[in-house]
């Protein structure tokens, strides 16, 4: 493969976005275009990832010399420990293809969906423009052979997901949710930050090839404790504090949920199908770095602790974009037990088999929100199956892929990722089927609610009820497919299905899961199948009552009150602190002192010296003079 | 090092003194009768008429310079021509250095035209 | 002394003899009334693009020899140096042809002058001999004193001729009286020779320690110092700058800056390490000056022109901290450092332009406000120039700066570099604070801006991709500096 054929495939978004961004003007009166150019650039991004989909399968990746593009930044000893170097390059492996194609694939979809979904907005080139980028940025950080590419990238993600979240910025609620995206965000790459020094200072380097020989080789230097394992500890959690905060992990959740204030497409590819799932990835690049620290344990920890807990917060929801928001938290701890767990092939499954159904989902809510006129709580709703056919069924191969239904794509994944936690973490195992449990509650609870039973639509929104067009509804069909079918493609046979083959060079070798895939298969397909019954029992035909009933309900209802305990212990101590500690002591006494009395006097002695420029010009002789006498005595008297 | 400078400082110093003694002995000691002709400005011999301070036309600057610049391209042609018989005999590059003569000149020429065309040799 | 007629390579002074072939192509034009003054940009902006592909050809073609006894170098420095003076040119040409309109019946000599002062910037870059250094200085000078007062009815625009040229024939002097005493001293103005006649061996000579030496060495120092506008010789860039039209201030404050660059790392980085400790005192001393006092004053500057004017005096301070490191690496970044300096510059200065109403520029930074969102072009090309300036990653700015300060550092400047450093910070404050004013700031009264012309975009276009090619790919420019500094050295 070469790497021309990556650029390519790096560059097209790129280009649609500037064509976009700068000449949006002009494209603005022609949605079809505008939306047309954001489209046909990540449709090129796609034959180009198929191409390198098809070279890796033959056995061709694009790996160390060869991804090599050039250094950016070449030093010969800018610091002590050695020759410095920035480089940039691409590493094209099996598990880069499978990103690739989730991102493009997945991407092309929602670009095209949003031509229809977007219509008659007013920052349509906009929208085009940025998600463009997001695209170039999430390629950058899925192409880059360096942690400092994938951190550009991992920063470019952040930005464009900030400008999504805000897009309707006239929107209060929208901007403050951009905004509390980012500033968690903030805290995460701040880890992913340290994490990233750690790794140079150990290694020398930011390459993935020469960190991984190196670490494999044990020649590390020791940085942190007493050990090469006590630094590779500290690095692999530093990082994986990034991962928590993009993929939306326990304690950092809480900005995936407000995220939802973005365009419903959005959602769907940034914060369902690729953003968030850049942690999984980061934890499946380092997956040597990780073995070899024995941190995993950690990772799984967090993830099926966060699996759970945004299930139950699922429970309680009544606005179907947050449902969803929730079901994406919890899946993502899912895949961060598998890649815990040492199951990094399983864990990178259940992302691409997520990415096609959770996107497939939120693409479904849109088109629902489309023909509600943007109507959310699914109390308003009701009986929508006859109005929405292909939404319904659409949204039900969907429903049933998460639940883990048999043989749908869920199914296998989650089962792979379970059975591996199995040996190891048995009590991991048990409350990740308990989650499943949840997920198939709250999933089938939200598909009842939504298109079965009575009809609760206000009489002039259900005047209006229609079908999404064919350019929304097609990518929802595509869609379909493959949640539907992948996990048969490439899931069946555990540890020795195709899935698993194909990667198997990239990951450390996995201990084969004991114990029989058939019985663990059966427990899941029960488990998924009575929170199916579960939730048809409940609310096959009567709404979510309006008001909690009991304490209980009402803690999980308010999502646990976590956003009013950061904002009662965190936000609101820093706020108060910076207003009166920071600011009103600190800034405006002591900082403020020191800077404007620095500012001050930099603007003193500035107005002293402009003063100095008379524009007279005997006087600039005269101080020239005064400077050649000074520096002549300078010069030739102290020797 | 410095001190081999010493006798230029001597004589700068000397030379100050000198002029500065002088010139305030003859005005301590000479004798002052000023009158109405002595004190008039001096143009040889004839009556002072009007400011000195008056401004020059532009237009004498203009013509000086552009004097000078062909005055010096006249002085440039006097070591070319006593050289040029030397090397057209013995080094046998006779046309080559009279084409450079002539490159010279060609371009002052269109110069010279240049500033004829602009208007600079015109007085008005 | 027998006279003997140098073997001359014609081919190899094709960049100087296309310049003057242009020059005098446009002198003849310019005598007919008929043709239209625009032409004589394009005819300037095609030589100039010849000029640049044929050093570029030499460059590549590894060429370094010596032309008319040893006094012109056609080398791989002074071809980079060829090519910067010749971007700029290019660029300057470009953003002018739209800014002078074409009914000025005067604009002939315009492109002339830009003509001419190339070339002595060409000729200072190539000087092997202190007589050339100085003959391309005037050349330069004199151009650029006349391409100040341009525009003869502005009383600002004669007052910055004026001070230019009465400044500028002040330092020359000096200039010359160092020459003169550095003749006196070495017994010649050839300067590989005087750098060699330095040292003895190992051991460094007498030379290096004779007072007239070192006064001549100093005044050198003051000379070059006000060419590129050190602190405190840097007195009249600011109200040159000012007065000057803004495409001779983008002019100025690029080219010849470089030039003076050029003569001045030719000299003084060999020099330097052969010299008393307190010469390189002095340069040190005075790029920390420069870079402060630039930066400093430039906070207090409401009107833009101004603040770029000490923006540029601060940035030759920057380049400063390249020669001050006296070694290789210095100079190779110093160079990089010139090459981006003068495309960001002009870039800057072309913005300004852009931001023309009907009744002239918009010279106050206030001015600016509400333009983020009202003219994106125009505060995108803004953004982009000053950013750069500022030195963020990945404009070419960064680039420039991190290479200067390692060169430091591997001399072991530390302290200058913590006052690069600093003052990075510093001139931050005041270049992000024009990006604030046009994102951020509500515009005092509606402005009717002028249609963008077409060349001026098309120059901003080039300048943009330039700086950010240059961020994203420094190879393309660094190695080339660098291998010329290394064919410098065999």
């Amino acid at each position: 493969m070469s790497p021309n054929l990556i650029l390519v495939l790096l560059i097209s978004p790129l280009v649609g976005f500037l064509i976009n961004g700068l000449f949006g003007k002009w494209l603005k009166g022609n949605e079809k275009l505008s939306g047309g150019i954001g489209a046909l650039a990540v449709l090129v991004s796609l034959i180009c990832s198929i191409s390198a989909f098809i070279s890796v399968k033959n056995g061709n990746p694009l790996e160390g010399d060869a991804g090599h593009l050039y250094s950016w930044i070449v030093s010969g000893a800018f610091i002590a420990g050695g020759p410095f170097e920035v480089n940039i390059g691409f590493h094209v492996d099996a598990l880069t293809t499978v990103m690739l194609l989730v991102i493009t694939g997945v991407g092309f979809l929602i670009h095209v969906y949003s031509i229809g979904y977007m219509h008659g907005d007013e920052g349509y080139t906009r929208y085009f423009a940025y998600l463009n980028l997001f695209v170039f940025a999430m390629l950058i950080l899925v192409l880059g052979n360096n942690y400092l590419m994938m951190f550009v990238g991992w920063e470019g993600v952040g930005l464009c997901s900030y400008l999504l979240i805000g897009f309707w910025y006239e929107k209060q609620s929208a901007t403050d949710a951009g905004k509390k995206a980012f500033i968690v965000n903030r805290i995460g790459d701040f880890g992913f930050l340290l994490g990233m020094f750690t790794l140079f200072a150990a290694f020398g380097s930011l390459d993935f090839v020469s960190i991984f020989d190196k670490a494999e080789a044990g020649t590390i230097e020791i940085v942190f404790g007493e050990t090469t394992k006590a630094t590779l500890m500290v690095a692999t959690l530093l990082l994986f504090v990034g991962a928590i905060g993009k993929s939306a992990q326990l304690p950092l959740y809480v900005w995936l949920p407000d995220a939802m204030e973005g365009p419903t497409p959005v959602s769907a590819l940034i914060h369902a199908a690729t953003m968030v799932t850049a942690g999984v990835y980061m934890i499946a690049r380092s997956a040597i770095l990780y073995n070899l620290a024995e941190t995993g344990a950690v990772v799984a920890w967090i993830g099926v602790l966060t699996a759970l807990f945004a299930a139950i917060i699922a429970l309680k929801q009544n606005d179907i974009k947050r449902i969803l928001a929730y079901s994406t938290v919890s899946q993502l701890g899912y895949m961060f037990v598998g890649v815990g767990v040492g199951a990094y092939a399983s864990g990178i499954f259940h992302l691409v088999t997520h990415a096609f159904f959770k996107g497939l989902m939120f693409l479904t809510a849109g088109s629902v929100m489309h023909a509600m006129a943007n109507e959310l709580d699914i109390r308003k709703m009701g009986g929508l199956r006859n109005k929405l056919p292909i939404t319904h069924a659409t949204f039900l191969v969907g429903a049933l892929a998460i639940a883990g239904a048999p043989f749908l794509s869920g199914f296998w994944s989650k089962d792979e990722i379970l059975h591996s936690a199995w040996d190891s973490f048995p009590f991991i195992y048990i409350i990740g089927l308990v989650t499943a449990f949840l997920t198939a509650f709250y999933m089938f609870r939200l598909i009842f609610v939504t298109f079965y039973g009575e009809s609760r639509v206000e009489p002039e929104v259900a005047s209006h009820l229609h079908e999404s067009p064919a350019v929304m509804w097609l990518p929802l069909a595509i869609l379909a497919v493959p949640s539907a079918l992948i996990g048969l493609l490439l899931g069946v046979g555990g540890h020795n299905s195709w899935f698993h083959h194909f990667t198997e060079d990239v990951f450390p070798k996995a201990h084969e899961a004991s114990g029989s895939v058939l019985l663990f298969m059966a427990i899941s397909s029960v488990v998924g199948i009575a929170g199916i019954a579960y939730a048809w029992k409940r609310y096959k035909d009567r709404a979510p009552s309006a008001e909690p009933t009991n304490t209980l309900q009402k803690v999980v209802a308010n999502k646990f009150y976590v956003d009013e305990v950061y904002n009662t212990f965190i936000v609101q101590p820093i706020k108060g602190a910076s207003h009166f500690l920071l600011w009103k002591l600190f800034d405006s006494g002591i900082i403020d002192g020191i800077v404007n009395g620095v500012a001050a006097l930099i603007r003193v002695i500035g107005g002293m010296l402009r003063r100095l420029q008379t524009g007279i010009v005997q006087a600039y002789i005269v101080s020239m003079v005064i400077g050649i006498v000074l520096f002549l005595a300078y010069y030739l008297f102290f020797t | 090092m410095l001190i081999d400078y010493l006798p230029i400082v001597f004589l700068g110093v000397f030379a100050v003194l000198f002029a500065a003694v002088n010139l305030s002995l003859t005005h301590l000691l000479g004798p002052k009768k000023p009158t109405r002709v002595k004190l008039s400005v001096y143009e040889s011999g004839v009556q002072p008429v009007g400011d000195a301070r008056q401004r020059f036309s532009i237009r004498f600057d203009l013509i000086a310079m552009l004097f000078i610049i062909f005055d010096i391209e006249v002085v440039f042609l006097y070591p070319w021509a006593v050289v040029f018989k030397t090397f057209a005999e013995n080094e046998g590059s006779g046309l080559f250095i009279l084409i450079e003569m002539l490159v010279f000149i060609g371009i002052l020429l269109l110069g010279y035209i240049y500033a004829w065309r602009k208007g600079g040799l015109t007085w008005d | 002394m027998p006279l003997e007629i140098p073997d001359i390579n014609w081919s190899l002074l094709m960049p100087q003899l296309v310049i003057v072939s242009t020059l005098l192509i446009v002198l003849v034009f310019d005598m007919f009334d008929a043709i239209s003054k625009k032409t004589l940009g394009w005819m300037t902006i095609v030589g100039a693009g010849i000029a640049l592909w044929s050093s570029i050809d030499l460059l590549q073609a590894g060429t370094d020899q010596t032309q008319f006894n040893e006094m012109f170098r056609i080398d791989s420095y002074s071809l980079f140096f060829n090519i910067i003076f010749l971007v700029s040119t290019i660029l300057v040409a470009l953003v002018s042809i739209s800014y002078l309109g074409s009914g000025d019946k005067k604009q002939g000599p315009y492109y002339l002058l830009i003509l001419l002062a190339t070339l002595g910037m060409m000729l200072m870059a190539a000087g092997n001999e202190l007589i050339i250094v100085f003959l391309g200085l005037e050349l330069m000078s004199l151009s650029l004193y006349v391409l100040a007062s341009y525009f003869r009815e502005s009383p600002a625009s004669s007052e910055a001729g004026m001070k230019y040229l009465l400044l500028g024939a002040f330092a020359s002097a000096f200039f010359l009286y160092g020459i003169a005493l550095v003749y006196g001293a070495a017994g010649t103005t050839n300067i590989p020779e005087i750098i060699s006649k330095l040292s003895v061996g190992d051991q460094l000579s007498l030379l290096s320690e004779s007072p007239l030496f070192l006064a001549g060495i100093f005044l050198l120092i003051v000379g070059f110092g006000f060419k590129v506008a050190i602190v405190p010789f840097h007195q009249w860039a600011p109200d040159v700058y000012e007065g000057a039209p803004t495409t001779i201030a983008a002019f100025i404050s690029a080219g010849p800056k470089a030039a003076g660059f050029a003569a001045f790392l030719t000299i003084f980085v060999d020099a330097l390490p052969k010299l008393p400790t307190q010469a390189t005192g002095v340069i040190v001393l005075l790029a920390m000056l420069t870079m402060t006092v630039g930066n400093v004053i430039a906070i207090a500057q409401t009107n833009i022109k101004r603040m770029l004017a000490y923006s540029s005096i601060a940035h030759a301070g920057y380049v400063m901290i390249g020669l001050a490191a006296a070694n290789p690496d210095g100079k190779s970044s110093a160079m990089l450092y010139l090459f981006i300096y003068c495309v960001m510059n002009i870039g800057a200065f072309g913005v300004v332009i852009m931001a023309r109403t009907a009744d002239g520029e918009n010279l106050m930074i206030s001015d600016y406000a509400g333009l983020g969102f009202r003219k994106p072009l125009l505060a995108m090309f803004m953004t982009l120039m000053l950013l750069s300036l500022a030195g963020f990653p990945p404009t070419a700015g960064f680039v420039g700066k991190l290479y200067v300060f390692k060169s430091a550092v591997e001399a072991r400047h530390y302290w200058l570099v913590i006052f690069g450093a600093i003052n990075t910070a510093i001139s931050a404050f005041y270049y992000l604070r024009v990006v604030v004013t046009m994102y951020m700031r509500e515009p005092e009264e509606e402005l009717e801006f002028k249609p963008y012309p077409p060349t001026l975009v098309i120059g901003l276009v080039l300048a943009a991709i330039g700086i950010l090619l240059i961020g994203i790919l420094p190879s393309l420019l660094l190695d080339q500096a660098q291998s010329a500094v290394q064919s410098a050295l065999l």
